[in-house]
């Protein structure tokens, strides 16, 4: 009979501390002081690239165009996540895109970058764009200005409209052209961030 | 799920207890205690005390 006094008591006092802890939700460790590190992401906007072999360091600041993999999908580059070594960009359609540098095998960025604007090479596109463009902008300027003025002929509106026409589709053509010439002599540099010969990242 | 088995251990086991300490039957008074829970509790406590003469081991 003690043994099963004491068995029942040890029940009692069993099932009462887990009734207790099961309404409380109470927990052993709380008890104990919760310390918690501190988990913060920590985004710089520029990472420095670096190969130690040739002793060549590469900045890569916020803004910069960027390609991964050698893959055509241009990205400009916002910041990098030192925690998780993720790289965020903006795509083409503006949203941001987080990758791995782990994951990533080259990171391209474009020499015109790290130099000033090749403006000379902007200035022949310009011109060669222009010279491409001038011919169907009159042709189109022509037709527009050709039926306006069957409607009215001593209006001065066809000459105005055939020379605006003419105007824009050559500025276009030019403002192209300027664009492509200024990028045709800044090739991107490939940089390789995995194998033997890659380069490490550090952040200033 | 877990505090019901909980729950219904207490009351079986106090049961049992109190109708040890009164000279009932704790063996079935553990299993009224766990059907019943604090109902078995209550009558178990407003029982009186059975008197040892007449206590016997069929008894509840």
């Amino acid at each position: 009979m003690r043994n099963i006094k004491n068995i029942l008591l040890l029940s009692i006092i069993l099932s009462s501390v887990n009734v207790f802890l099961g309404i409380t939700e109470f927990e052993y460790k709380d008890l104990f002081t919760s310390v918690y590190a501190v988990e913060k992401d920590i985004f710089t906007d520029s990472i420095t690239l670096s190969n130690y072999k040739t002793n060549t360091s590469i900045e890569i600041r916020k803004g910069m165009p960027v390609k991964i993999n050698k893959k055509r999908p241009l990205y400009t580059f916002v910041s990098y996540d030192i925690n998780t070594s993720d790289i965020n960009l903006i795509n083409k359609k503006g949203a941001v895109v987080s990758l791995d540098l782990n994951n990533i095998a080259y990171i391209s960025i474009q020499v015109d970058n790290l130099s000033k604007d090749n403006v000379l090479g902007g200035l022949a596109g310009g011109l060669v764009g222009a010279a491409t463009g001038v011919y169907p902008s009159a042709l189109a300027g022509w037709a527009v200005g050709m039926a306006m003025g069957s409607l009215n002929n001593e209006s001065q509106v066809p000459v105005i409209a055939c020379l605006g026409i003419t105007a824009a589709g050559t500025a276009l053509s030019a403002q192209t052209g300027y664009n492509l010439g200024k990028n045709a002599g800044s090739p991107y540099v490939h940089i390789p961030l995995s194998g033997e010969d890659s380069w490490r990242i550090s952040i200033d | 799920m877990n505090i019901i088995f909980w729950y219904t251990v207490f009351f079986a086991s106090s049961t049992s207890y109190v109708a040890l300490n009164k000279g009932f039957n704790p063996y079935k008074w553990l299993v009224v205690g766990a059907v019943t829970g604090i109902v078995g509790l209550i009558i178990i406590s407003i029982e009186p005390e059975r008197d040892n003469a007449s206590d016997n081991s069929s008894a509840i």
